[in-house]
């Protein structure tokens, strides 16, 4: 049925889209900076949840002692 | 005799294409591809990104061992293709943050996607979704995004210019097969858009890499960018991409139906016979043309029946999307289309994407307080109208209006009335050579008269 379709196909796969170099050389020179604003972004994201987590558990818990 | 034909949007990729054979979708999956494919499904990606409907289905037809093909799948069908330049600011926007959520997800199951064109994502069932299940490979830390170009070209840029210059911009994804470039895109945005951290590194800056390294020559080294920094990066374009807004308002049509002529008593009756016509009927499948806010096609979709609301007004289209995606509705698809001037053939050989008259022919069209616009304001004859319609569909629900009507009577206030022809005779005669009028139907309180027709030639 198929076999049909004389493509050429290489013997392994890479991405075979065009990266383009300056687009890859970008990426390297901004993973730096990129990469400790993350990590400050998931450390007060993480405190805001931890925080927002003990109001939520106050907020819960004296509603149990009203009911 | 090969039954086979290759669907002409699927080449550039050596992990496999698709093809119809019998009038059925099938992919074929190369054995270059092998281990990332089963790494596909042994890893629980496609599991997961199934039960968040984020990825097409697909079942295994057939596996082969030829030397070059290793299976064949058979893939879920999307109801109806639709390209990015037809796509209204939210439907882009929703493309590109599912192709990044999509993204994340593949992360956690060590794989990457290789390529984010925005001709990868469809709309099912009213939400954006991933059609190339050959999209994935394995992930090794070290090398950045391969598709961080092509994110950038399909999705940051043009959703940029659509905040920041205009709405319109969006249309250059037609003359852009690959994505806007961002040089170009650049030179179109004003200097605010730098005051935004997430354009101003991923737009600007990134140009500027662009422009510095093209005319070097450079060596791939060893790993240099971390899972870490790779997170930081999709996180920041998910950033880039939500800080993108559009509020759909000052175009021509978006409050047209604040302004119409039509008394309430008049509108109703011409929702009732739309439905009753349409219930009727019982099409698979509607076409709304000049839908505006979709008033209409919701007719339709409520009646759960796949429905497609044309507009070329990307606010009325917008807030068509906007109220869809509030309601859930999964029978209604909103796009920009100009009837005047729809999407032509582009790509190689003029072939790689469809224009829109060969996604037809369709069930039923809609067209109500429409055509003349077609006849007056663009001057197209009634007989190119007929024609036009009578290859797109088997029944027709039409509108026509009177020149006795107040509004046809603004729109020739200014001009010479060169629109002898423009008359209900003229109308019934053009159209009876296509098509059968079943029923004709005076709204009440108004100089508009309902038809229904049948396609002679269905």
């Amino acid at each position: 049925m198929l076999g049909l379709f004389s493509l050429v196909i290489p013997a392994f796969s890479y991405a075979y889209l065009d990266l383009g170099t300056g687009s890859y050389m970008f990426q390297i020179l901004i993973a730096f900076v990129l990469g400790g604003l993350f990590t400050v972004k998931q450390y007060f994201r993480q405190i805001r949840d931890f925080i927002s987590g003990l109001f939520f558990r106050k907020k819960n818990d004296s509603f149990d002692e009203q009911k | 005799m090969n039954k086979n034909s290759l669907i002409r949007s699927s080449f550039r990729d050596p992990s496999g294409f698709l093809f119809l054979r019998d009038g059925i979708l099938y992919r074929q999956v190369n054995l270059v591809y092998k281990d990332h494919y089963e790494h596909l499904l042994k890893s629980g990606l496609y599991n997961a990104l199934l039960s968040e409907g984020l990825l097409i289905e697909h079942d295994e037809y057939a596996d082969i061992n030829d030397g070059i093909a290793y299976k064949i799948i058979r893939p879920e069908v999307i109801d109806f293709i639709s390209y990015p330049y037809e796509w209204c600011f939210s439907q882009l926007k929703d493309a590109a943050l599912t192709t990044l959520k999509i993204q994340g997800i593949a992360l956690k199951y060590q794989m990457t996607l290789k390529d984010c064109s925005a001709y990868n994502i469809q709309f099912q069932k009213g939400k954006a979704i991933l059609i190339d299940t050959l999209s994935f490979e394995k992930y090794s830390e070290g090398e950045p995004w391969a598709a961080y170009r092509q994110f950038c070209q399909h999705f940051l840029a043009p959703l940029a210019l659509m905040t920041y210059t205009d709405v319109r911009l969006g249309e250059l994804l037609k003359t852009f097969i690959d994505g806007i470039p961002l040089d170009f895109a650049v030179k179109l945005l004003p200097f605010r858009s730098k005051v935004n951290f997430h354009l101003l590194t991923h737009l600007h800056l990134h140009m500027k890499s662009q422009r510095h390294y093209s005319k070097k020559t450079f060596q791939k080294k060893g790993a240099q960018f971390t899972r870490l920094a790779f997170d930081a990066l999709v996180d920041s374009l998910e950033s880039a991409i939500a800080s993108l807004k559009w509020k759909p308002e000052g175009t021509e049509w978006v409050d047209y139906y604040q302004d119409t002529n039509y008394s309430s008593e008049a509108f109703l009756y011409k929702k009732q016979v739309v439905d009753s016509l349409i219930e009727k009927i019982q099409p698979k499948s509607i076409w709304d043309f000049g839908a505006n806010t979709g008033i209409f096609s919701q007719i339709a979709s409520t009646q759960k029946i796949r429905t497609l609301a044309f507009d070329m007004d990307c606010a009325a289209v917008e807030k068509m999307y906007l109220d869809c995606r509030k309601r859930n509705d999964s029978y209604l698809l909103p796009l920009c289309i100009d009837l005047t001037n729809p999407s032509p053939a582009i790509g190689w050989q003029n072939q790689e994407r469809m224009s829109f008259i060969d996604r037809g022919p369709i069930d039923t069209i809609i067209a109500l307080a429409l055509i003349h616009h077609f006849a007056l304001t663009h001057n197209v004859p009634i007989e190119f109208i007929a024609r036009l319609f009578s290859k797109l569909c088997n029944s027709l629900i039409i509108e026509f209006i009177l020149k006795t009507d107040s509004q046809v009577q603004k729109m020739l206030s200014l001009r010479k009335d060169i629109f002898s022809n423009y008359n209900e005779k003229t109308f019934e005669k053009e159209f009876s050579k296509y098509f059968e009028i079943k029923e004709t139907i005076k709204i009440t309180d108004s100089e508009r008269v309902l038809y229904y027709m049948i396609n002679r030639g269905h």
